[in-house]
């Protein structure tokens, strides 16, 4: 048994104990700033695209790493109030915080909390992950019927 | 400094080992939880009015993967640690052209083994930890997946359990270091730690009315949520039976 040997078995270890502590790993991994490439909302009538509304490069955002899920930071510069968040009442006058799901990382959810009322408030994102540091957030808006009503895309390169 | 320590444990062993083996390749198999099964049946039934053109079938085929390594302490027996994960998909599609998907994955990081190799043949009981995960998402007809707050089911539902298998396999092709070994296995996990729960705090029921896990009654917990006994979820007690190759490399040869 040479020392190639035992570097390849403490690797397997390793390997096998790195995935335990899934919650504070997938926090290190989304947290950053990220360049927003583009921004877009598609409304829909009948399940189909009618129009689209579509800002290019309008910011920045960056989500801060406090080592406790769910009050991590969130700090933009974006022109306005994302769709998705007008719809839930999240940011606005509120400080606004996030986290992701902890298993795989499709989800990414902003919240805020309102002091006066107690209440919180909450938007999911679906998350989807593209190459070379690039994502997308994806925010479906439903109507009555649960068919979709608009889709708002942050096109997003984690800087 | 736990990854340290658990990697000394394990130093001397490797020291006084007869043969290094690692191990790794795919499965195939058919996997099963009746728990899921009965709230399909109940998702279908709920929706049965709903304009359902295909209704959501148990999981079934599985595709997965077992990679490790096994250490010899005498000819022929020792001890072996590896990983091993596989998925199922089972999808609902709905008349308009809306699909709902259930994607379940479990991922084993710790299964520990005593592989028992004599002549051409091994049995190698394993146990260990397993990681479940469903991921439940909407997509519309136009192709967008949802895992947001549009739809009641959507979320990633997560749990743990126990795992136990037992493999038997036969090596088909023996070069001097490499070995190419078919066979097959059980694998199963008896549910006994929790349900699979959507841990988002978005999500849950007493602030905005969303099932923490799949309901095993879909329609009595619709009809009323808050009800709805807690415990009655899908719960990840499941089996799979799968085939699998596997390619094996000995660090020691059989003549050493």
């Amino acid at each position: 048994m040479n020392r190639s040997h035992i570097f390849i078995f403490l690797s397997v270890v390793l390997l096998a104990a790195s995935s335990c502590n899934k919650e504070s790993g997938n926090r290190r991994k989304y947290s950053g700033v990220y360049k927003i490439e583009k921004y877009e909302i598609s409304y829909y009538s009948n399940n189909k695209v009618d129009s689209v509304f579509t800002l290019d490069n309008p910011g920045t955002i960056g989500l801060y790493d406090n080592g406790l899920n769910p009050y991590n930071n969130e700090r933009d510069d974006l022109p306005g109030v994302p769709r998705g968040w007008v719809d839930n009442a999240v940011g606005g006058v509120l400080p606004v915080g996030w986290y992701t799901d902890e298993a795989k990382r499709q989800t990414i959810t902003f919240f805020s909390e309102d002091p006066g009322s107690g209440q919180t408030y909450y938007a999911i994102y679906t998350v989807d992950k593209k190459i070379a540091h690039r994502y997308t957030w994806t925010y479906v808006g439903a109507n009555s019927n649960g068919d979709i009503s608009y889709k708002e895309v942050f096109y997003l390169k984690k800087q | 400094m736990k990854k340290i320590i658990f990697a000394l444990l394990f130093f001397p062993s490797l020291c006084f080992s007869q043969g290094f083996v690692l191990y790794g390749g795919p499965l195939y198999g058919n996997y099963s939880n009746k728990y899921f099964n009965q709230f399909a049946e109940s998702y279908n039934n709920y929706n049965a009015g709903s304009g359902v053109k295909t209704p959501l079938k148990p999981w079934g085929s599985a595709l997965g993967y077992d990679i490790g390594a096994a250490f010899y302490l005498v000819k022929g027996v020792g001890f072996s640690l590896g990983f091993l994960g596989y998925s199922a998909h089972s999808v609902a599609e709905f008349n308009d052209g809306g699909k709902r998907h259930f994607k379940n994955s479990v991922f084993s990081p710790f299964i520990f083994g005593i592989p028992i190799h004599f002549w051409r043949i091994s049995i190698h009981p394993k146990m260990g930890l397993a990681n479940c995960v469903i991921d439940s998402y909407y997509e519309y007809p136009d192709g967008t997946i949802s895992y947001g707050k549009d739809k009641l089911l959507n979320g990633v539902y997560k749990t743990f359990d126990f795992c136990g298998e037992i493999t038997f396999s036969v090596d088909v092709i023996t070069l001097e270091h490499l070995k190419l070994e078919v066979g097959v296995s059980a694998f199963g996990m008896p549910g006994k730690v929790e349900t699979y729960d959507d841990g988002d705090w978005g999500r849950n029921l007493d602030i905005n009315g969303y099932p923490e896990g799949l309901p095993l009654d879909y329609g009595a917990w619709n009809s009323d949520p808050f009800s709805y006994d807690v415990t009655a979820y899908v719960h990840p007690r499941s089996k799979i039976y799968y085939a699998f190759v596997n390619l094996r490399y000995h660090f020691k040869s059989d003549d050493e």
